[in-house]
């Protein structure tokens, strides 16, 4: 491993590309042990085995690779997270929350080495979070075999050693009711609705986090009962058949049990359950008996079915027994008379029998899906990208060259159409290339609001719809940090603590919903909470003492009270928190999404919510536009911005006494900005009615623009202005330029700054 | 300790058999394919390989395809963290693309470039804790 290859940057690229790509697909299944944790400790599971194994296959692999590239800070601190995990796999440890944000902590550091050592080529100056960081990962692998033992003694023993305030208890018999409530509602939808095996996961879930609560709590037939009850979901969510008798009845039974003693332990009650072995043989039945040694394995059939399969009960005998089971289902038949002794034993035969013949039907191998992934670097796709621009205006020049005008060439017009046709394709095509789902964005983001609702102490459930919608890699870089700072004010200025939502009728956990979509050539991405919405108020009376209004704004309307947010220095929190409030956040949110032609809606009801969309352009490379003149002059508008083109007549032409001039369009007035007048250049005509009028939109806002002519629809390749041109303002609502296809340089107006201008200045 | 050598070249293999005979059983592999059943074979016995030396450039199936097969089967048959199979990938050219694919991918605790030398093997060994200081 001493090989010094720190000049083999391919490699090192390599390196932290793959490693990265690793790390974005494994941080989800690291969040996702954080939920076990939440509420107590948490030993490995059949099914978050592989997980685990997952898990620590990355440090092993990063362990390895950084060694070999020479990285020892990584590798060492690779090799101490592999360590702890490989404890906890054996069970030699259970993990805790404590070790979930630490394995957290470990995947940031690599994030952050690996941005060093693409940039550096050295993980040298992370010696210090590296040190203090595998300190810690070894602290966490000795210290806690200890306290994980003393914990387990004080569940046995029902004795708290942990102290258990009174506050705890309330508090686990307020989150215990919420969660039973849930429960319940999951069953009801089961027995109505047939099985599910998302809602059968669901319940299993809630259950697990259900026991894990009342074992923390001690109270050990609450944790006994409603381990059997997760156990049974269990063996219905792995498929293993399906019960003649419907196990959610019996279950929504359980439900009222534990509630009752729910309700007998925030009176002061010790928490126990009457006749708990009872319910517990109850539940046994539905179990497999060798549920637990092989738990993929087919469960044999009940006694019942083989009962029935025999011809020897009818189904409805048969419910009906199970329904009142509180003894083996055999003596009850034989009670009732519906069958006989012989039958049932025959039946009890041919069940062992099968028990016997589940075993070696295990493991079925299930065939990873091959991704067919080329890795290219992303500078060759922009030289690509560019040439196809240049292709773009070439064939424009080619096509309307100037030599050929006024030439009937029949077979050159076929032959260039097809060219056209083509070289549109290639265009779409090379576009693609860069486009990436936002599902790696989505699931940043869902870290993102673990740490914050563990920060804030609220709860939130984070949805994310849409992830495999495909935005443009630029897009997806430069809304990072405006989602980021989006979600950050969702949770903190948006969501409502527990109390708080449950004061104002809302369930106690609070919904974040993050979902992509394609429409009309943009991407949307919305953020949307359920929390109390925007302060129409404390915006209005914030943006006045910070002077970014004058007047008192009752004449704005909620959009435009929203849209307040977002100027720089605006910050309603009360006071600056860790999470947010410096009233840097929106404005940057804003700049950025500038930057790539965004736009961004805000829509809010007190109470119930807000709605944040950010509306993007699918590419930023090649636009559709329209082509007009004004006197010699021409410009690119974009076509998604038009309405509507129109001459106006005489009639619908309104001139206000402050010189303001508007237009009717449909009983509705729109102000008339001249084109000619905003860049200083002379028109071919000067009054209205010889002129068209183009009226665009842009976020709600409208302005019919004055032109001299329509040249026509085309493709436009944009190019940036130089930095001169922009800066200095001479060119005002301009966003790029193009080049057409005799050479000149033509502008490409900026529907947003235009709709924002005042004419009468001008 | 169960050992098991991959390897297509006759005097490689018998080197490395002669390094590593003293340690435990020892079975050998011309390709990745034998390599692949032998390893299969192994965990249907319940006796599965503790080291595994995996020629990169082989016929038939490379080391590197047949890392990733081994790794795939035990993650069908649930072992996972440190009771993985510790493998050695050896090499001919000191290429580091392919022994960064295999360490990243493959997740493997090391590697060799050939001619093996005895002091190195063992050392190697030593280091991934399968034979004892």
């Amino acid at each position: 491993m001493n090989t010094p290859i720190s000049e083999d940057v391919m490699i090192i690229q390599e390196f932290t590309q793959e490693c990265t790509d690793l790390l974005d697909s494994l941080e989800p299944a690291i969040v996702g042990f954080g939920e076990f944790t939440k509420e107590s400790a948490f030993a490995p599971t059949d099914e978050s085995m592989p997980i685990l194994h997952e898990v620590f296959r990355l440090f092993h692999s990063i362990k390895g690779s950084a060694g070999f590239l020479n990285f020892s800070h990584m590798s060492t601190t690779a090799h101490a997270a592999e360590n702890l995990l490989d404890k906890i796999r054996k069970g030699e440890k259970e993990m805790s929350a404590d070790d979930v944000d630490l394995l957290c902590r470990t995947c940031d550091f690599m994030r952050a080495t690996l941005d060093q050592v693409a940039t550096h080529l050295s993980d040298g100056l992370m010696a210090e979070p590296a040190a203090e960081l595998t300190a810690r990962l070894k602290q966490n692998l000795e210290a806690e075999a200890g306290p994980a033992v003393t914990q387990a003694e004080a569940m046995q023993s029902g004795s708290l050693d942990l102290a258990v305030t009174p506050a705890m208890i309330a508090a686990f018999v307020q989150e215990a009711e919420e969660q039973l409530q849930e429960v319940e509602a999951g069953l009801v939808t089961w027995s109505d609705g047939g099985e599910k095996p998302e809602l059968i996961a669901e319940l299993f879930r809630k259950m697990h986090s259900f026991k894990g609560n009342c074992g923390f709590v001690g109270l050990a037939d609450l944790e006994r009962l409603s381990h059997r009850i997760e156990t049974v979901l269990d063996v219905v969510k792995a498929g293993a058949g399906k019960p003649t008798a419907k196990p959610a009845e019996a279950l929504l039974n359980l439900c009222d049990i534990l509630k009752e003693a729910l309700a007998g332990i925030s009176q002061g009650g010790p928490g126990t359950i009457d006749g708990l072995e009872l319910y517990l043989e109850l539940l046994e039945d539905l179990i497999p008996s060798d549920w637990g040694n092989s738990p993929p394995a087919p469960r044999p059939p009940q006694l019942g079915e083989i009962l029935v399969s025999q011809g020897d009960v009818d189904e409805e005998t048969l419910n009906e027994a199970l329904a009142t089971q509180t003894r083996p289902l055999g003596e009850i038949l034989m009670e009732s008379g519906s069958v006989t002794a012989d039958k049932i034993s025959e039946a009890l035969d041919c069940q062992r029998r099968s028990t016997g013949l589940a075993q070696p039907a295990a493991t079925t191998p299930v065939a990873a899906l091959k991704r067919q992934d080329l890795r290219v670097d992303l500078e060759k796709i922009d030289t690509l990208i560019n040439l196809i621009g240049e292709m773009v205006i070439a064939e424009n020049m080619l096509i309307n060259s100037p030599d050929l005008e006024g030439l009937e060439l029949e077979n050159f017009g076929k032959a260039s159409q097809q060219m056209s046709k083509i070289v549109k394709e290639l265009q779409e095509v090379t576009m693609t290339i860069r486009m990436i789902p936002v599902a790696g964005l989505f699931n940043r983001m869902t870290r993102l609001v673990h740490d914050l609702s563990r920060k804030s102490a609220k709860k939130v459930d984070l949805l994310t719809l849409g992830t495999e919608t495909e935005v443009d890699k630029t897009v997806i870089e430069k809304i990072t940090d405006p989602l980021v700072h989006l979600i950050r004010n969702s949770m903190d200025h948006g969501l409502e603590g527990p109390e708080e939502r449950l004061a104002a009728g809302k369930e106690a956990t609070g919904t974040l919903r993050l979902s992509a979509s394609h429409q009309e050539g943009e991407v949307l991405i919305r953020i949307e909470d359920d929390g109390r919405g925007l302060n129409r108020a404390k915006i209005l009376k914030k943006a006045l003492e910070k002077g970014l209004l004058t007047g008192n704004g009752d004449e704005l309307s909620d959009k435009d009270v929203a849209a307040l947010i977002f100027l720089p220095g605006f910050s309603t929190a009360d006071q600056v928190t860790d999470v947010s409030g410096r009233g840097v956040g929106m404005d940057v949110v804003k700049q950025n999404l500038n930057q790539i032609n965004g736009k961004i809606d805000v829509d809010s009801s007190p109470g119930q919510g807000t709605l944040i969309t950010l509306r993007i352009p699918l590419t930023m490379a090649i636009i559709d536009g329209m082509m007009v003149k004004v006197g010699s002059s021409r410009y690119i508008i974009p076509i998604l911005a038009i309405r509507e083109s129109f001459r106006p007549t005489a009639q619908s032409i309104t001139v206000t006494p402050d010189g303001r001039e508007m237009v009717k369009i449909r009983d509705r007035l729109f102000p008339v900005l001249r084109l000619h007048r905003l860049h200083q250049i002379s028109a071919a005509c000067e009054t209205l009615e010889n002129s068209i009028l183009i009226l665009l939109e842009n976020q709600g806002r409208h302005v019919c623009l004055m032109v001299d002519e329509i040249i026509g629809q085309q493709q436009t390749v944009i190019k940036g202005l130089s930095e001169y041109i922009g800066h200095i303002g001479q060119v005002r609502c301009v966003s790029g330029c193009t080049i057409l296809g005799n050479g000149d340089v033509c502008l490409i107006l900026d529907a947003g700054n235009l709709a924002e201008i005042d004419p009468v200045a001008l | 300790m169960k050992i098991l050598l991959v390897e297509d070249d006759f005097i490689s293999r018998t080197v490395l058999q002669g390094i590593v005979a003293h340690l435990g059983v020892c079975h050998q592999a011309m390709d990745g394919k034998e390599a692949v059943s032998a390893y299969r074979r192994a965990l249907a016995e319940n006796d599965p390989y503790n080291l595994i030396c995996l020629d990169i450039m082989m016929p038939n199936m490379d080391g590197q395809e047949t890392l990733l097969r081994i790794r795939a089967l035990e993650k069908e048959h649930g072992i996972g963290g440190s009771d993985m199979v510790k493998v050695i990938m050896t090499t001919a050219l000191n290429d580091p693309k392919s022994i960064m694919a295999a360490m990243v991918k493959g997740s493997c605790d090391g590697y060799l470039v050939k001619p093996i030398q005895r002091g190195t093997l063992l050392a190697k060994l030593r280091e991934i804790g399968l034979i004892s200081q």
